[in-house]
């Protein structure tokens, strides 16, 4: 029975992915870090993906992408979650690039270099001027360098630092690091970008 | 043709000159002169201009993560951080480095970052009122931190 097969695979993910990861992943970087915000967010993440396994276990064999740095596996041809070998379970419908907050800009403008200041402007000579980005297409763009470089990114409490290839709409490419913060609610957002 | 940088910088009488040499393209040369002084060729990346503090008997030369150390008599001392730097400044001997993420002391002698304040969101422009260094936050409140040699020392917000 093939659907057997596949559900004691899922299992043994799933047992996998629970264990605690290593002390050092959670340590708090600084007294306003975030204590153990990630280990919340893998719980919950970890959560959900028993919650939805019913509906994933028929596709769980052909969804691992050897191509990918992290394992992924989703229902249907999406790639939901994708998991570290250290157990930390990225769920990318909770990644997210934060919008205006605090300021007339969000975090899309502070990279392009809309924002009347240095560092933005700095920024954008990179991300427009370099790249070829523009507001439509740099969030998506960011979005999937975090989940193909998850499985090799740097954690430290909340914090994640993926480092790898960004390509622009032009072709043009550069490695860049994408930071990002788990919040308590269990989304990832978007911190900043960086030319590396 | 755009023109290479050049720029001066001059700060309690004194004179800094860059001058970009060479540039490929991910990489900026540039030739650092102190008037009537040493003169230092560094490799800078090329997406920022280079920005530039004069702190006493150093010159401090960075752009994006990418710090250079500048002292008479010395070969330049470089250091390559996580975090862009925004600003730096001269602490007690030793340096303290406000980034795009986090404010930290710099040992440049030893390489090393000595304390640091991680910071939830990125950080903007920095400036000090008496002792107490401010650094822009993206709450719209200052960040508010009375830096030693040893320590970052964050303050409560006021």
């Amino acid at each position: 029975m093939p659907w057997l097969r596949h559900l004691a695979v899922l299992f043994a993910f799933v047992a996998a992915f629970a264990r605690p990861a290593p002390a050092s992943a959670f340590t708090p970087a600084s007294p306003e870090s975030r204590v153990g915000g990630f280990e919340v967010a893998a719980q919950l993440l970890v959560g959900e993906l028993a919650a939805a396994s019913c509906e994933q276990h028929q596709g769980i064999g052909a969804a691992y992408d050897e191509n990918a740095s992290g394992y992924r596996f989703a229902a249907g041809g999406g790639a939901r979650f994708i998991a570290r070998t250290g157990g930390e379970i990225l769920d990318v419908t909770r990644i997210r690039i934060p919008g205006p907050r605090n300021s007339p800009f969000g975090k899309v403008d502070y990279l392009l270099g809309n924002v009347g200041s240095v560092e933005s402007v700095g920024k954008g000579g990179f991300f427009r001027g370099v790249l070829g980005f523009g507001e439509g297409n740099l969030g998506p763009a960011l979005e999937r360098h975090l989940i193909e470089n998850f499985g090799t990114a740097t954690i430290e409490g909340s914090r994640i630092r993926a480092v790898g290839t960004l390509v622009g709409p032009g072709g043009r490419s550069a490695t860049v690091q994408s930071v990002w913060q788990v919040t308590p609610e269990g989304f990832v957002d978007l911190i900043t970008a960086v030319p590396r | 043709m755009i023109a290479p940088y050049a720029c001066r910088i001059i700060a309690d009488k004194r004179s800094v000159s860059l001058v970009e040499i060479a540039a490929s393209e991910s990489e900026r040369t540039v030739r650092v002169v102190a008037a009537g002084g040493p003169a230092w060729e560094v490799v800078l990346p090329i997406w920022y201009l280079p920005s530039i503090a004069i702190l006493g008997d150093t010159i401090a030369v960075w752009a994006a993560t990418r710090l250079f150390f500048l002292v008479s008599g010395k070969q330049a001392v470089r250091a390559d951080f996580d975090d862009e730097v925004h600003a730096v400044f001269a602490v007690d001997g030793r340096f303290c480095v406000v980034g795009e993420l986090s404010v930290f002391v710099y040992d440049a002698d030893r390489g090393a970052v000595v304390d640091r304040f991680q910071a939830d969101d990125v950080l903007g422009a920095s400036w000090w009122e008496g002792g107490r260094l401010f650094v822009e936050s993206a709450s719209g409140r200052p960040h508010m931190f009375s830096p030693s040699a040893d320590a970052v020392r964050p303050m409560p917000s006021q």
